[in-house]
C-alpha cells in the first residue's frame, strides 16, 4: 500500500482508536491479552483496509474488524488469561457509580450479547446491527429487549442488596 | 446507585458516560500503529495456516528424501517399490496440503458480517483439523508399513518372500493395529488443546447468533 493510504490509515485510526479500546474492554480483562488484541485488531484491520473503499462509514467497518478478530481469536495461541474470566466475574459490588456497574453487567453477559447490547447502545439501528454481525433483525429485537430487561433486573437486584 | 427503578434511558445515560469516561480518551501514536501492523498475526487462521506450512515442509522433506535413499537402491526392484510407493504417499499428502493452504485467506474482512467470518473460521478448523488426521496417517502408515519390509528387504527377503511370510505380514498387521488408533488418538487430543475450546466457542456463538438461544 502506498505510503498515502499508510498515512490514511494512521489517521483513521488515531481517530476511531475508542471503538478497538472499547470492543478489547468489554472482552478482555487481562492487560496482557488487551495489548496483543489491540494490536492484533491493528493488523487485521491495516491487512484488510485496501478492501475498504468506504463503501461504509470507517468506524461501522472498524467496529465489525475488531469484533470479529476478537470473537474468532484464539487464546490458545500462549499462556494467558481466559477471555472468559469476564464472563465469571460478578457485578462488582464496590462499584458506586451507575456507569462502572452499567460496564460490569455488560461484561457478565456471554459474547454474544455483549456484542449486540455495545452496538445497540452505541446507537446503531437494529438493521445496522443486523448488516453488521449477519444476525436477522427479528433476533437482533427479541434479543436486545431480553438483555436491556437483564441489565434492569441486576440493576434492581444490586439496589435491593 | 441513588434511584428504586431503572429504565432505557437510564441505560443510556451510563452508557454514553461510560463511553466518555473509559474509552473516548484512548490515544494511540504513529510509531505504535505502525509496530502492530508489522507484527505476526495471532488470529486462529494465521495459527492454521502456519500449522499447514509445517506439514508442508515436512511432505516435502519426506519426499524428497525417500526420494534421495530411492538413486540409491535404483538395482533392487523391490527397493524402488517400496521406496516408490512412499514418495507418491508424501506427494500426495504434500499436493493436499498445498492446495489447502492456497485455500486459507487469513486476513479478516471488514466486508464480511461476523456470522459468515465465523462460520468460515469454524469450517476451516474443522477443514484443516481433519486433512491433518489424513496427512498422517498417509504419512505414518506408510512408513510403519515401509519400515517393516525395508528392513526386511535389506536383511535378502524379496518383497513377494515378505508377503508370503505370514510371520511377517502378521508383525505388519500388529504394527498398523496398534499404531493406528494411536496416532488417531493422539492428534485428536493434540488438536483438542490447540483448537478444541476456540471451536467449541466459535460454534456454540454462531447457534446464539442463529436462534433464539
Amino acid at each position: 500500500m502506498s505510503k498515502q493510504e499508510q498515512n490514511e490509515y494512521i489517521n483513521l485510526v488515531q481517530k476511531h482508536n475508542g471503538i478497538i479500546h472499547k470492543v478489547i474492554s468489554l472482552y478482555v480483562n487481562n492487560p496482557e491479552d488487551k495489548k496483543d488484541l489491540h494490536q492484533e485488531v491493528l493488523l487485521q484491520a491495516w491487512k484488510s483496509y485496501k478492501n475498504f473503499k468506504g463503501q461504509s462509514v470507517f468506524s461501522t467497518w472498524l467496529y465489525k474488524v475488531a469484533l470479529n478478530t476478537v470473537l474468532t481469536f484464539n487464546k490458545n495461541h500462549k499462556k494467558n488469561e481466559d477471555l472468559e474470566k469476564i464472563d465469571q466475574m460478578e457485578s462488582a459490588p464496590d462499584a458506586k457509580d451507575d456507569s462502572e456497574i452499567l460496564y460490569r453487567i455488560i461484561q457478565s453477559f456471554g459474547e454474544v450479547d455483549r456484542m449486540l447490547i455495545m452496538l445497540h447502545l452505541d446507537g446503531y439501528k437494529n438493521n445496522e446491527i443486523a448488516e453488521i454481525t449477519g444476525m436477522t433483525q427479528n433476533n437482533i429485537n427479541v434479543k436486545i429487549h431480553r438483555i436491556k430487561s437483564k441489565i434492569i433486573e441486576k440493576f434492581k437486584t444490586l439496589n435491593n442488596e | 446507585m441513588n434511584k428504586q427503578e431503572f429504565n432505557d434511558v437510564d441505560i443510556a445515560q451510563a452508557w454514553q458516560k461510560l463511553v466518555a469516561n473509559k474509552f473516548s480518551n484512548s490515544q494511540i501514536n504513529k510509531h505504535e500503529i505502525m509496530n502492530a501492523i508489522k507484527m505476526e498475526s495471532y488470529s486462529s487462521i494465521a495459527e492454521l495456516k502456519k500449522r499447514v506450512k509445517y506439514k508442508l515442509f515436512w511432505s516435502a522433506g519426506f519426499t524428497l528424501t525417500l526420494a534421495i535413499i530411492l538413486l540409491f537402491f535404483l538395482g533392487n526392484m523391490d527397493m524402488v517399490l517400496l521406496l516408490g510407493i512412499g514418495v507418491a504417499a508424501y506427494a500426495i499428502g504434500f499436493i493436499g496440503m498445498y492446495f489447502k493452504y492456497q485455500q486459507i485467506e487469513e486476513n479478516i474482512s471488514g466486508s464480511t458480517d461476523i456470522l459468515e467470518s465465523m462460520k468460515y473460521n469454524a469450517k476451516m478448523i474443522k477443514s484443516v483439523l481433519s486433512l491433518e488426521k489424513i496427512w498422517g496417517l498417509i504419512v505414518f502408515i506408510p512408513a510403519i508399513i515401509m519400515g517393516i519390509l525395508a528392513g526386511k528387504v535389506l536383511d535378502g527377503y524379496s518383497l513377494t518372500a515378505c508377503f508370503q511370510d505370514s510371520k511377517i505380514l502378521t508383525i505388519i498387521l500388529g504394527a498398523v493395529l496398534i499404531f493406528t488408533p494411536l496416532l488417531i488418538w493422539s492428534s485428536h487430543k493434540m488438536n483438542k488443546i490447540a483448537f478444541g475450546e476456540n471451536l467449541e466457542k466459535l460454534e456454540s456463538n454462531i447457534i446464539k447468533m442463529e436462534t433464539l438461544q
